[in-house]
Parts: structure tokens; sequence; C-alpha cells
């Protein structure tokens, strides 16, 4: 049985694409990652390989995992035997996409850009090109498509997206380069997951044009945010609560999130019949080509700023309403960062910090579990309980870094901040201002819940406050 | 623990709500230690009397005084104990049963002492002397989980043939050699040596109560299981857990209080502070708050609305002295007899529920004088009671939704559970779980989905936290079962707390009802519930 499948993938893999292109590029990047647990530091430099392919323009596109955090950025043509310099002109995290520019005109010369296709079938042929392990020249294999669905992106966390499933061989090195079918590119290969060999995902040509388009004004704006969480509407019964009549079919609306595309249009409680028009099945799925993707598709082939119609079941009747695409800004803390040095402020030996996902991390990988568990409350739970406290940043006190001034402090970091001198904080901001406004003899702190209360010398602090910098390596003092 | 877990404790925080700390045996005797101590004597007197004269009944010759490993032979028996836990993941069946072999302490009445939490759920206990066979069937005459004690009662009176009594230290040493006794199958006395290394402010089992705690070493292999320990032919308490070569010891002075209370009318049980607080060792806050050079005291960061003090003291009070014994920055007194003591055995050590107990408080720059009245805290009376004995989870079945009160039991199902357990259930127990909310005494949960077509579509959802019920808060399994008893225009609808995987979950009263049968048999539920 296995040695059967192994066979027939052989089989497929033994015709390959008899338009192999040339322009596909060894991406070489020396990066240096920020440290969120000292969060002035930058990690040792660590060097990387991926891939990339030319489209019009000039512009080598690839991963954005691939040159995050990149401190330099090489390409190299498989003909040539020197590499070029690229600078990065866009990123896109929440898509996992970047665009590479070289400045040196020798780099594209004689180099066909490849052109953009569409979303292959399912069952057809496709073959990735790249550099897996790097190596001097381009790697070829192929595969089918498996499928095409809606799935996570690892990358930025939270983002999910369109993404295309292929047997053909996806490894580290192959992220970045193009998927082929029939002389076109129908994605850029990105991912796979450990345990599932024989699959590897890459992004299709719909999000790969969205994230182009994003960028032509020179600044990249990222996918709009709904703001909806739905739920399938597979019960019979809640479709009669909801008044559904017999053919129509949909996804009730759970939360309405502040600041989303569906903010003051969509109302809990509505069904989401039909999204641009096209009807949305009761588990909240569309029909795309031959497949079942999520109607968050439709969302996503907006620009923020655009309008996008949105069919609600509400009161017994049909309604259909027009949302502009937004994009939640306070949704950053709960990606992963990359390229971004972490906000921080140090006084006298206390270290403040925005509470984010990257925070939360420095806990472990079971930090939902395993890291205090206010802070969890707060990242993952308090907006939709709370949804009225949706933008307020909470500021943790990290970690004391430990000076006679400061060294007899009690409390267990890390600890929320709920106010600083009197100042309710609400953002990182405010500590510095809250400090800096203070006349008093004694700074005082005010933990959240039932972490009690700290006070600090002022005169002692802001002695302290250079000494602490000094011989902690610290060399500056904050990052707003 | 060798029997199956049936609660969590908190974890150790640098403010949990009444650690283990001190107790202060009060030096200016209260009212309430003398009548522990008249109780007492008068008991262990009389029944010292009867037990001296048995022998002389069978045999003219005066005898001869018997050798004290004679007297420790008849005053530790063994207890054995078969309980049964809940499965609190399907709540309507029980697991398989445990049997516990724990030391046992003849006290005056005659009853005997033991220090375990392992009394809880059980099912039978049989006692045995000597380590020998026969059982004899025993019932459990009072326990308190809280401790945790319990008195065991035997009726028949050939069981006691020759048992005594030994004396319970009226205090505990604070250092020097200490035996550990407890009888193997052997049926030979296992007495194994150690030392007392230090005493301190402890808790026990599952308890949250300040008691009085010996830590001694030993060489005994296992323990922990409410062996006797022995100085100078006196017990001076009960072993209640080991780890590596030292056992816990629960000190006489809280046992012989337990049991003068026991004897009297009405148990009263041990008092808890159920505060949190912040130890105030930084110079800096302590000028800031006013605290002057030579005071010491501790600041309150939570004071608990059924514990004691909850109408005298507030949140941000610093507790300078407890009856009459000043705290240090890190809330330590000088107790007259076992020195530096953590203050929260002040609440338990020779006072009782409803005794009060003076304090001297700082509060907003006044130092003013308080009187708090000591109360009892029991488990059920925390939102999420942490452990949960002699009764199992109550739950319902409605459409094959599952419902139940999250519980620390519930908690524990996850085996490793401040790791595995649903962040937000770990995140209600943290928050919430010891405050009580009178209107939402508990945190009701959807716990699972028994499939069933009458809820198709909800089938995967586990583990969510319930909010209302046909448009009806729910704080409790009552609440949950009056709010199904109405439903809406011929719809039962669930809306969980916001923040989960789902939001609202509807069911059709009519099928549901008509599917209970179905499920009930489908999964093997009792009717009832």
């Amino acid at each position: 049985m296995i040695l059967a499948a192994l066979a027939l993938a052989a089989a497929a893999a033994a015709a390959p694409d008899p338009q192999a292109p040339e322009s596909v590029v060894l991406v070489q990047v020396y990066r240096s990652r920020y440290d969120w647990s000292l969060p002035w530091r930058q990690e040792a430099v660590e060097g990387s390989l991926g891939s990339g392919f030319l489209i019009e323009g000039g512009r080598v596109v690839t991963n954005a995992h691939v040159v995050s955090d990149a401190r330099e950025v090489l390409v190299r043509r498989p003909d040539q035997a020197n590499p070029y310099v690229a600078t990065v002109e866009a990123v896109g995290n929440d898509c996992d996409l970047a665009v590479l520019r070289v400045s040196d005109p020798a780099f594209t010369r004689g180099l066909k850009p490849l052109p953009l296709g569409d979303v292959p079938r399912s069952g057809s042929r496709v073959q990735t090109y790249g550099f897996p392990l790097g190596g001097q020249d381009v790697s070829s294999t192929a595969g089918i498509v498996s499928r095409v669905e809606s799935r996570g992106y690892v990358h930025s966390g939270i983002d999910s997206h369109l993404v295309v499933q292929t047997d053909a061989a996806i490894n580290p090195g192959n992220s970045g380069g193009p998927v082929m079918q029939e002389g076109r590119v129908v994605g850029v290969a990105f991912q796979g997951y450990s345990g599932f060999d024989n699959m590897g995902f890459f992004i299709p040509v719909p999000v790969v044009r969205h994230f182009l388009a994003d960028i032509q004004d020179g600044q990249y704006d990222g996918f709009p945010d709904t703001g909806l969480q739905t739920t399938p509407l597979l019960s019979p019964s809640y479709r009669r609560e909801r008044g559904l009549p017999e053919g129509k079919s949909g996804a009730v609306v759970d939360l309405v999130a502040p600041d989303g595309t569906a903010d003051g249009v969509v109302k809990p409680g509505d069904v989401i019949v039909a999204v641009e028009g096209v009807p949305v099945a009761d588990d909240g799925t569309i029909r795309l080509g031959d497949a079942r993707v999520t109607c968050e598709h439709l969302f996503d082939l907006k620009q923020v700023g655009e309008t996008v119609s949105i069919t609600v079941w509400r009161d017994g009747r049909e309604q259909t309403l027009t949302a502009t695409s937004r994009r939640i800004a306070r949704l950053e803390s709960k990606r992963n960062r990359y390229g971004v040095a972490p906000r921080f402020v140090v006084y006298a030996g206390l270290v403040f910090m925005p509470l984010d996902t990257e925070l939360l991390k420095t806990f472990g990988r079971g930090w939902p579990q395993t890291a205090d568990r206010n802070l969890v409350w707060h990242h993952l739970f308090r907006e939709a309980e709370q949804p009225e406290t949706a933008d307020r940043e909470v500021v943790v006190l990290t970690r004391v870094l430990r000076h006679s001034a400061n060294a007899q402090m009690t409390f267990n970091a890390p600890v929320v901040v709920e106010r600083i001198n009197g100042v309710t904080l609400r953002g990182l901001a405010d500590v510095v201002s809250a400090l800096a406004g203070n006349k008093e003899q004694f700074h005082r702190l005010e933990f959240e819940g039932t972490a009690g209360i700290e006070a600090l010398d002022r005169a002692k602090a802001e002695a302290a406050h250079p000494q602490i910098l000094r011989q902690y390596a610290i060399p500056r003092d904050r990052n707003l | 623990m060798r029997f199956p877990a049936t609660g969590i404790s908190r974890r150790a925080g640098g403010c949990c709500v009444a650690p283990p700390r001190p107790p202060a045996r009060c030096a200016e005797v209260n009212s309430a230690a003398l009548v522990v101590l008249s109780l007492i004597l008068p008991a262990l007197v009389l029944s010292a009397c009867a037990s001296a004269s048995r022998p002389a009944t069978g045999t003219r010759a005066v005898p001869a005084p018997p050798s004290f490993k004679d007297r420790l032979a008849a005053g530790i028996v063994t207890v054995r104990v078969t309980g049964q836990e809940w499965n609190w993941k399907t709540p309507w069946a029980k697991q398989g049963p445990w049997t516990r072999t724990m030391t046992g302490l003849v006290v005056p009445g005659p009853r005997i002492l033991v220090a375990s939490p392992g009394l809880g759920n059980h099912v039978l206990i049989e006692v045995q002397r000597d380590g020998r066979d026969p059982r004899t069937p025993a019932r459990l005459a009072l326990v308190d989980h809280e401790a945790p004690l319990g008195l065991i009662e035997v009726g028949d009176p050939a069981f006691w043939q020759g048992l005594a009594p030994l004396p319970l230290a009226e205090r505990a040493p604070t250092s020097g050699p200490a035996t550990v006794h407890r009888w193997p199958r052997s049926g030979q006395l296992d007495s194994a040596s150690g030392a007392v290394r230090l005493v301190r402010a402890g808790r026990h089992g599952l308890s949250r109560l300040s008691l009085l705690t010996l830590d001694v070493t030993t060489t005994m292999e296992g323990g922990g299981d409410s062996e006797v320990v022995v100085a100078g032919e006196e017990v001076i308490g009960l072993a209640t857990g080991k780890s590596g070569d030292q056992v816990a010891v629960m000190a006489s002075p809280a046992l012989r209080q337990f049991l003068a209370d026991a004897a009297g009318e009405g148990y009263r049980g041990f008092a808890r502070a159920g505060i949190g607080w912040q130890d105030l060792t930084n110079p800096d806050l302590r000028a800031a708050l006013g605290l002057t050079s030579a005071e010491g005291g501790i600041r309150l960061t939570r004071v608990l609305p059924h514990g004691s003090g909850a109408d005298v003291l507030k949140p941000g009070d610093v507790i300078l002295e407890i009856a009459g014994h000043a705290l240090d920055p890190t809330g330590q007194f000088d107790h007259p007899l076992y020195g530096r003591m953590s203050f929260p055995l002040l609440f338990t050590d020779g006072r009782q529920p409803g005794d009060a107990l003076p304090m001297k408080v700082l509060r907003d720059g006044q130092r003013l004088t308080v009187a708090v009245t000591l109360k009892r805290m029991l488990a059920q009376d925390d939102r999420i009671p942490p452990y949960v004995f002699e009764r199992g989870p109550d739950y319902a079945v409605v459409g094959g939704l599952v419902f139940q009160d999250l519980t620390g039991p519930y908690l524990s199902t996850w085996g490793d559970w401040s790791r595995r357990a649903p962040p937000r259930l770990l995140v209600a127990y943290d928050r919430e779980g010891q405050e009580p909310w009178p209107e939402r005494p508990r945190i009701i949960l959807l716990t699972s989905v028994l499939p069933d077509p009458a809820n198709l579509g909800y089938q995967d959802q586990r583990d969510l936290i319930v909010d209302k019920v046909n448009g009806k808060p729910v704080g409790s399994m009552d609440d949950l079962r009056q709010a199904f008893a109405e439903p809406q225009g011929g719809f039962h609808v669930v809306e969980l707390v916001p923040g989960q995987a789902m939001r609202r979950i509807v069911l059709d009263a009519a099928e549901a009802q008509a599917a209970a049968g179905r499920i009930r048999a489908a999964y093997g539920v009792p009717a009832g519930p």
C-alpha cells in the first residue's frame, strides 16, 4: 500500500515542466533578531537561505519569513557566481510575502520576469523551483495540487488566507520559490508541517496579487480585518431559531470586533448569507472553482478602503449592506513580530513593556497555559469580554534590574501596571509622562488586581538610572 | 498522594490568600484555649484509668507498669480507607475504588484520630490493631477536610480492649530527637528514628489553613499517612506528608485543639484569614506609606468578603500588630514558644471561629485598633471549590449538552492541569476562583456534548463557560435547571461567555426533550438530572 503510493509519486515526478524557469534566484540573508526578554538587545547574526523569483518591474518576490529581520540580503542568479545586494522593498507579514529590488541593472539582464497565472485546479500538476538546502542550481520538484483551502499562515501566527496544498516536495530553502503550471506562476512555496512530509503549501496567486497591488503606492497596508467571529449554522434548530427559510444558508455572527470592516454594519445574530453576491454555505464557506474555502477569502480580495457588499439575514429578511474594508491596527500586538524593535521603557532598573504576543512567547511555547494568567486574560479574552477596553494597551512591568535603589521591592514580575503616580496608564508612553510629571518624593506604582503597590524614592531613582543603564549595558532607556 | 486526586492546591505565589505561614500560640491565653485544656485533661485521665485497670482483671499479680513500647502499641492502630472518586469527565459515573492504609491515634472517647486528606470520598473504613487482622468496621464520626483531620468511631467494644490513648504533648518541641510509628503488615510496630528540624506554620493536604507544623527527618520508608510522631514519651503530632527524608507533621497543639473542639457542642473548626498581602520590605514604600522605622507590618492587597475581618479590614490596610504581636515587614512575629512564625498562624493557634482577634492597623495615615471576628472558610465557599468531597459532580444533560460547575476535581482531570487545562478555565481559576459572587456563586460549564441529531452542529464544543440560558444569567446548577424549564419560543438558547469558540447554542426544546431517553441509553447516563 505504502510502496504503491511511493511508486505513483515517483512516476508523477518523472515528467518535468518543459519550461524550467531561469528567473528563480537564491536569496541569502543575514539577520539579527530582537530579544523580547531583554528588549534593548539584538541577537547574534545568523545566516539563512531561501528562494525568490523575478517578476515585472525588475523585482524579486520571496517570502516575508525569508527576509524578516534581515540586515543584509543577497540574491544570486543560478547562472552566475557573484551575488547582488538587494534591498527589501516591501514586506507583508500577514501574507508571508516580500518584494526585493536589486539596484545593479546587470542583475536582470537576460532574465525574463515570470508571469502570474491563476488558482490551479485540484489534481492538476505543478512544479516547484527553488534552492532547498541552498546549492548552486535551481532544484525542481513536481506533484499535483492536492487541494485549495483556507489555512493559517504560521509566519504571523494569527492570519488565515487561501493556500494550496501539494504533494510536490517543499523543504527549507524552497521558501519564496515559484510553483509553476504551464509556464506561469501559480503560487509561492511557503510552509509545511513537521511530521507531514508529503504535504507542502504554497501561497496562491490571489494573495500574491493582493500584496503586489497593495504596495503599488509604496506602502503596505495589509489585508483588511473583518472583525467577525462567526459560527457555522450546522444546527437545524439554530437555523430555525434565526428564521432562515429553506434554501437560504449562511454563518451566524457571534461577535463584531471594534474597528474591523464589519463594525457598525453587521450585528451579532445576523446570518451572513452572501458576500459580494456569492452565497455562503452553512459552514461559512463559498465555492471557489472546485474547492470550498471560507468566505473570508472574498473579504481578502479587497484592499483597505475598498467597499465590500455583505448580505445578511436579519429580522426575518435579507438585507444587503455595504462596508468599507478596514484593518484593525491593534491586532499587530497579537501577531508574531518581525523587523520591529521591541518597545520598552527602562527606569531605575524597572523594565516596562506593552503586552503583546512576543512578550508572552518569552514564557515558552505553552504560554497560554504557563504565562501569568492576568496577562493571558488581557491578551486573549479581555477584548471579547469588555469590548469598550479594546484600545487599551496593557503595560507590564516585566523585570527589575537589581540595584540598591530598587532591590528591596517585593512584587513578582511580570505584573500589569495600572497606575503610576496616580496616572492611569493607557499605553507605554504614559509611563514616561507619569514618571516625568511627578514632583513628589516618591514614585508610586499600583499594580493590577491583588499584586499590590510599590514606591521608589525619586531622587535615588534618578541617581541610579544612569548607573543601571551602564551596568546592565543598556544603550538607550526607551523605545516608545 | 497515592489515591486519585480529588482536588488541587493553589500555586504558591508571593501574595496568595492565607498562605501557609505562622501561628502564634498566645501566651496571653484566651478563654478558648483555657476551655480546651480543661476539657481534654479530665478525658485523658479517665481513659488512662480505665486502661490501667484492665490488665488487673485477669491476674492477681500486681502488674508492672507497661513499657513505653507497649503503651505505643496500645495507642496506635491501622486505618484502612476504601474510597471511590467520581469521574468528573463523565460525571454520572464513578471510577475504580482505591484503598489506602493510614495510621490512627487512639484518643479519649475512645475514638481514633487521623490526619489525612484520604478520608474524603470514603465508602468503607476498617480498623486493625497490632498490625493484624481481624479488621473491624468503623465509621467516620467527624471530619474537617480543611485541617484535614478526622475522628473515627468503632462500635465493637472488643476492639478497644487493651487500647489506651497516648499523651498528646501540650507544646511541640522545636528540636531534638523524635520517632515515627506505624503498623506495617508484619505485626511489629515500625518505629523509625528522626529529629525535629523546625517548627513552622504549615498547610496540610489540600487545606488552606495555617496550622502549627513540625518538619521531622526520618529514616522511615514512605510515610505521610498519619504516622504517629513521638518525642519524650509524648505524641508530638501526626505526619501528613513526606518529601525526601522528611515528614511534615501536624503538631500536637493543633490536634489537641481539634479534639477539644470535637468533644464540645457543635464543632467550630479552624479559622482562616481570607486575605492577600504584600511584604513591606522596601524602605521607600514604607516611607511612602508613612511607617516609622520602628514599625513592621504587611499591607493587605485583598480581603475576601467571606473571610475573617471582611467587615473590618480593607485592602491597603497595613497590619502592624495582631493580638499584641508586632509583625515584621514579611509578616513574621515572635511566637513566645516557637520563635519566628508567619502571622496566619495567629488565626488558628489557640483560637477558633467566632473569637475576636484584635489588630492594630495603619489606614489612611491613622493607627487604629480593630477587632476581627474569626471565620471558618470552607472549600465550597470558593467560587471554584478547590476540592470536593462526599458528593459527585452536580451535572445536567439537556439535549446531549453536558453542564457542570467548575471545580478543582474537574480541572484535575487534565492531570498536570495547570499546564494542560484550557486557558480560559485557568484564567477563571486564578482570577475568579476565590472571590464569591453572590448572584453567581458558581462558574457553570458546558463540559461536553453527547452527539445526537438533537445537537447537530455542536458536537465538538467543550469546556465553555456559560453566561446565560434562555435569557437568564446562570450562576449555579439550580439557575441552569430553572432556566432550561422556560424555553424561549420553543428553543433553548445557551449564551456562552464571549471570546470562546462559540457564543451561542440553540436547541429545539421539544427535540431536546424527545432525545433525552435516547441519549441516556446511548451514553449510559442514568436517569436523574
